[in-house]
């Protein structure tokens, strides 16, 4: 998979890192299993998964707090697998966010800067534009104390990207953050992203941030990294039972396949889908299940009745069991409902036959 | 609970509180008092038994010594100490319980054997002179236990994200010890080295034992009780206690102690 | 093997501990089996320190165990009490109360040695109260120079030393577990002793541990205070370390000692421990 892509890049948009082989065990748990990621400059790539998939472990593999038991890191062309943090061209914004409480905001963002002993001219003006990048001029001279989360977290920012660094590492960046103040926090990170052009990777357990935050999305399960690619085609084209669960809803109808056709629980007969023969899994997102009335057309159609119809304003959620006793979702906008349904109603439901995957159940 | 036995528990915790104060309030009166007998009724109030005292070079002399020790143990132990506390604090317990455990064993056991131990050392086994060196020696190992301890348990409470923070931005393990993790422990380490000053300034028995000439303080007021009930010794007794006292209560301040 | 290179810090506080506790103890135990010949103590395999020691020592050694058992109950007992009146009674006076009683912790050591030699004394405070309140017509000579003068001045010493950890393993009470037994209908007794008592045990055996060792250990307030009556082994231990140079002798009463010592601690561990199931 990543060989492919690589044979069809050119030189000029050869990664900016690579992780070859990478593993991390701690005892006897194995954290990081065998992990092999490209990241190209100018990406902004969401490590997703849910707790316990060792994404965490990864980024700090990345930047340096952990040593790999297995494999390489390259940044830029160079191995920096052995490097310590200190020296790696990567930074970091922790999900504690690690402000210094001793010192002023100012003083923070100053720091490394301090540390590579850059003039002091320099370091004023950097320090000054970076506050400015993240809209902190009001507060750069308070204490870390006396500002609020959200501000903590532009603070910490400011003090990574000061640093200019290859790649920015962010740690769950808006996990501790209220609904309203992680959506204004996602919009300045894709600012932030779109001026300075760098290369951002943040790891989060919240598939909706990664959607909306990334040009790129690798899901994560127990060590190992399951599907990589954009975001749509993440959402559209899962690869696994669990990618297509964990991002976005998904109804989940168990078949077999025999000579490239494909026979549902549920009844179904499908078009021809190419693949070995075996127990397979049929996935369609709720939003692309509709009720058919009695002479719309449809590639897939069946029957099922209502159990369960909740109006959430948008649209309105039913849930459908059909003749196997498997539940199905549908998510119908308000507007593209030709009448009225009841709980116990029986009625037709379908998809166009582009809007399902197959996949061999594992 | 009703209210007699709320009384009931007041008075016994006043109770308690009266006993384990007033001997000592009582040797600071009457370190003030014109009669020469420890009682009353006291006569005036008077400095003349201070007076008495700060004239005798003797007394003079076991002060100097006292600080000369204290102020080298103080140094040297809050170095050592807070150096093996913030190791110990990011080792794994299966190692660090039994290096803290092995390092406070000086304190668990009795300072008589420790001191007669020390003394059989030196002379037979070192074959060094006795000496303010070999005191400062022996009041190390009593000290470092309480400093180990103390920046110990504020280690517990420390946010390792800031040592993170400092190494991604460039800094190595000395300069973040120096502009991260020192100010941040400053206030607990301060009070350590206050708690090991006044350990150092009461210690008795390990310095009885393994000075050769002189005196400090409290070998001073042992040798006083000994030989005869001189008023002086109230008032030697009361500067003493206001030093450790006073070092102790600056040093529970500094490092704003919660029990 | 890295672990162990970053851990250098540790080496100078290890080393103070090596060379100035471990090395001179265990040479001491060495010179607990050589002999005594004239006026020249000589190395030796033998038994013969600890032969001494038993023979002329047992009795002082007896009444030692004896003073600082009952001095650590006292002590235990009393820090309890106190330990529940701070902690659950005293409100937020507590903490003010419990920094009254931890300020002498640290200093004080022969002050407070002192200060009891002059208040239990024909001419000291208690006694001059006592006929002055005409409970008695002359003062009394009992009240120093014995097994009680000791155990008092060793409790009032090692008082706050006891009270800390007991008040340590109080915090992790919870009170709403005092309030589930006077739901269910304990009385205040039962409360203490059935509720209380069983969640701070690692604290009473840690006061109970102290206080008995530091007391067993004690020298100097036996020598002030204790006459012949409240002698304890301190003294002659020490005695043959400044005046007599009979180290054999010596260091095998402080090993016999800190054995002894030891074995009452565990057996104390043990009976608090089983004790209430």
């Amino acid at each position: 998979m990543v060989n492919d892509r690589d044979n069809q890049l050119n030189q000029k948009d050869s990664p900016l890192v690579r992780l070859r082989d990478l593993s991390k065990s701690f005892g006897r748990v194995e954290a990081v299993k065998s992990i092999n990621l490209d990241i190209k400059s100018r990406d902004f790539l969401a490590i997703l998964g849910p707790s316990g998939c060792g994404k965490t472990t990864l980024l700090r593999l990345i930047g340096g707090f952990a040593e790999p038991s297995n494999g390489t890191i390259e940044i830029g062309g160079n191995d920096v697998t052995r490097l310590g943090p200190e020296r790696r061209p990567t930074n970091m914004v922790f999900q504690g966010y690690g402000l210094f409480p001793h010192m002023t905001v100012r003083e923070n963002i100053a720091f490394g800067l301090k540390i590579q002993k850059v003039s002091q001219s320099e370091r004023e003006q950097r320090v000054d534009d970076v506050i400015g990048l993240v809209r902190l001029e009001e507060l750069a001279d308070r204490g870390t104390g006396e500002l609020s989360g959200g501000q903590q977290q532009r603070a910490a920012l400011a003090r990574a990207i000061v640093m200019r660094p290859q790649v920015l590492l962010l740690d769950e960046p808006l996990a501790a953050l209220d609904l309203k103040l992680r959506q204004t926090m996602q919009e300045e990170l894709r600012r932030i992203h779109n001026e300075i052009g760098g290369t951002f990777v943040f790891v989060t357990h919240d598939q909706g941030e990664a959607l909306a935050l990334s040009n790129r999305i690798a899901v994560m399960d127990e060590g190992n990294i399951v599907q990589e690619g954009g975001p749509e085609d993440i959402y559209a084209s899962p690869e696994s039972r669990f990618v297509s669960t964990f991002i976005g809803e998904a109804n989940i109808l168990s078949g077999r396949r025999q000579n490239s056709v494909v026979t549902l629980a549920a009844g179904l007969d499908l078009p021809s889908s190419s693949g070995p023969d075996g127990a397979v899994i049929l996935v369609i997102r709720p939003e692309a299940v509709q009720i058919l009335s009695d002479n719309s057309q449809a590639d897939v159609r069946t029957e099922g009745t209502i159990v369960d119809k909740v109006y959430l304003g948008a649209y309105v959620r039913f849930q459908v069991q059909l003749s196997s006793d498997e539940l199905i979702t549908a998510n119908v906008s308000t507007l593209n409902l030709p009448k009225e349904y009841f709980s116990g109603d029986r009625i037709a439901v379908g998809w166009g036959g582009k809007d399902h995957r197959i996949l061999m159940d594992s | 609970m009703n209210r007699s036995s709320e009384w009931g528990w007041w008075g016994f915790g006043a109770l308690v509180v009266v006993f384990m104060t007033t001997p000592l309030i009582l040797v600071v009166l009457f370190s003030f008092g014109e009669s020469a007998l420890t009682n009353f009724p006291m006569g005036g109030i008077t400095w003349k038994w201070y007076d008495e005292l700060f004239a005798n070079r003797e007394f003079w002399k076991a002060f100097r010594n006292s600080l000369t020790i204290a102020g080298v143990v103080v140094v040297v132990s809050t170095v050592i100490g807070t150096m093996a506390a913030l190791t110990l604090a990011r080792m794994r317990p299966t190692l660090s319980q039994p290096l803290l455990i092995a390092l406070c064993l000086p304190v668990m056991m009795p300072p008589l054997v420790i001191a007669i131990a020390l003394l059989v050392y030196y002379v037979r086994w070192v074959g060094v002179e006795l000496s303010l060196f070999t005191v400062i020696l022996g009041h190390l190992l009593v000290t470092q236990p309480f400093v180990i301890l103390i920046v110990y348990a504020r280690m517990a409470t420390f946010n390792y994200e800031l040592i993170d923070s400092a190494r991604d931005l460039g800094a190595n393990s000395w300069v973040t010890f120096l502009t991260v993790t020192l100010p941040i422990i400053r206030s607990t380490v301060i009070g350590a080295g206050l708690i090991a000053l006044a350990v150092s300034l009461d210690e008795f028995l390990i310095t009885f034992f393994t000075i050769s000439g002189g005196n400090t303080l409290p070998t001073f007021v042992f040798g006083k009780i000994r030989t005869e009930m001189d008023p002086t010794i109230n008032a030697i007794a009361t500067i003493l206690l206001v030093l450790t006292v006073s070092s102790t209560i600056i040093a529970m301040k500094v490092s704003r102690y919660r029990a | 093997m890295r672990e162990l290179i970053k851990s250098w810090k540790t080496v100078p506080s290890l080393a103070v501990l090596a060379g100035l506790f471990v090395a001179p103890l265990s040479l001491l135990f060495v010179v607990s089996f050589w002999s005594k010949k004239l006026f020249r103590v000589v190395p030796d395999f033998v038994f013969d320190g600890y032969q001494k020691a038993l023979v002329s020592y047992w009795d002082v050694g007896l009444n030692t165990l004896a003073i600082a058992i009952s001095t650590g109950i006292i002590t235990t007992t009393i820090a309890f009490f106190f330990a529940f009146f701070i902690r659950f009674k005293a409100g937020r006076y507590g903490d003010i109360l419990l920094f009254i009683s931890l300020v002498t912790l640290f200093g004080g050591y022969l002050v407070k040695i002192y200060a009891w030699k002059s208040i239990l004394g024909l001419e000291g405070i208690l006694n001059t109260a006592l006929v002055g309140l005409g409970i008695v017509s002359e003062p009394l000579g009992a009240l120093l120079y014995n097994r009680g003068s000791v155990a008092t001045a060793l409790t009032h010493f090692l008082l706050p030393i006891a009270v800390l950890p007991i008040v340590a393993s109080m915090r992790n009470i919870q009170d709403i577990t005092l309030e589930a037994g006077r739901d269910l209908g304990a009385g205040p007794v039962r409360i203490l002793l059935g509720v209380v008592l069983p969640q701070c045990r690692a604290g009473i055996i840690a006061a109970f541990a102290f206080s008995f060792l530091i007391a067993a250990g004690d020298y100097i307030t036996p020598l002030f205070l204790g006459g012949t009556d409240g002698a304890m082994i301190g003294m002659f231990i020490a005695s043959q370390f400044s005046i007599r140079f009979d180290w054999p002798l010596g260091s095998a009463m402080a090993f016999l000692t800190m054995f002894s010592c030891l074995t009452v601690v565990l057996i104390a561990r043990l009976a608090i421990v089983r004790g209430r199931k």
